[in-house]
């Protein structure tokens, strides 16, 4: 098979393997957007079905608890959020496990365990501190723990105050 | 979990660049499976999955694709459909836009204009941004900026 040569008769196989590959590259590119498109839109119609459901009283019951089973926070008809106070001591506790230097990754966990606070509470913190991109996913090995590093310049920004 | 894709929900495009940044070598070149495995993507799709959304920050020009050469130096071609593109590799590198994007930051002076400014001031700098941004080469990141902070904390219904 090598040069293309055999069953094919003098066809470049390579080449034209080459070619549809970039081509079936491209059109998978193409993919990313409009999938990105239809995800949105379905949490959008979602949040209006929702909407819609609680308008007009045709709400779908809640499933029925299991005896024993405690449901989650946000089922049970609130959402816990984090305080200000608290997003703040997380940050604090960043800087100093990292001294601001954005290439020190850090987990969640040894954040926690380092600022003596809840790991649920650490997480949301950093959802807060991702929104104003005080610190950046830096990795996820294996898919698993999240790998978290301080934004590069955010450092700077608190200790100067702007 | 392990990701499928990178999307711009679940990382902004700063964030992307930065792991681009982390796993390059000395050129500044990361290969595209590289940057997959280093955000969790499983194993089978990794290479594209990275590759596609890079594709898209290519094309906002925020990171350039290597254009293979060969044993000599020469750019290598390769003609689909009658017309002669580039030979493309797997490495990825920042642009000079890309860069910007990924460290550059604001101004003290500019910060503190921006902070100071009310609700009025906002909208008015928003529609400045906006009219800017039209005729900029980076036009498009401004938008995807934009939009990832938006659903990031508004939802995405906002939008």
């Amino acid at each position: 098979m090598e040069n293309g040569s055999g069953p094919h008769g003098g066809l470049d196989v390579a080449a034209i393997s080459a070619s549809l590959q970039e081509l079936i590259a491209t059109e998978q590119e193409q993919l990313v957007p409009l999938e990105e498109q239809v995800i949105e839109s379905r949490e959008r119609i979602k949040r209006l079905q929702r909407s819609l459901d609680a308008l007009t009283g045709t709400a779908r019951p809640l499933p029925a608890r299991t005896p024993g089973r405690r449901p989650a926070p946000s089922q049970r008809g609130y959402v816990w959020k984090v305080s200000e106070k608290k997003i703040e001591q997380v940050w604090a506790a960043v800087l100093d496990l990292t001294a601001g230097d954005p290439d020190v990754r850090f987990r969640a966990s040894t954040l926690a365990e380092h600022a003596g606070v809840s790991n649920e509470a650490v997480r949301r913190s950093l959802q807060h501190l991702r929104e104003r991109e005080r610190v950046r996913v830096a990795g996820h090995p294996g898919g698993r723990i999240i790998e978290y590093a301080v934004m590069p310049g955010a450092a700077e920004r608190t200790d100067d105050g702007t | 979990m392990a990701l499928e894709s990178l999307r711009l929900l679940d990382l902004s495009d700063r964030e992307v660049l930065l792991v681009v940044r982390d796993v390059a070598d000395g050129d500044g070149w990361a290969w595209a499976y590289d940057v997959g495995e280093r955000l969790g993507v499983v194993e089978s799709h990794r290479r594209r999955a990275a590759a596609q959304r890079l594709s898209w920050l290519a094309r906002y020009g925020a990171v350039e694709r290597e254009h293979l050469s060969d044993e000599h130096g020469n750019l290598m071609y390769v003609t689909r459909q009658g017309t002669q593109r580039p030979k493309y590799g797997q490495r990825w590198r920042l642009t000079d836009i890309g860069e910007l994007l990924a460290l550059g930051k604001l101004r003290a002076a500019e910060s503190r204009l921006l902070d100071d400014a009310d609700e009025a001031r906002m909208l008015l700098i928003a529609r400045h941004v906006a009219a800017q941004a039209r005729h900029s080469a980076g036009a498009k990141l401004i938008e995807r900026e934009w939009r990832h902070q938006w659903i990031r904390t508004n939802g995405s219904s906002a939008t």
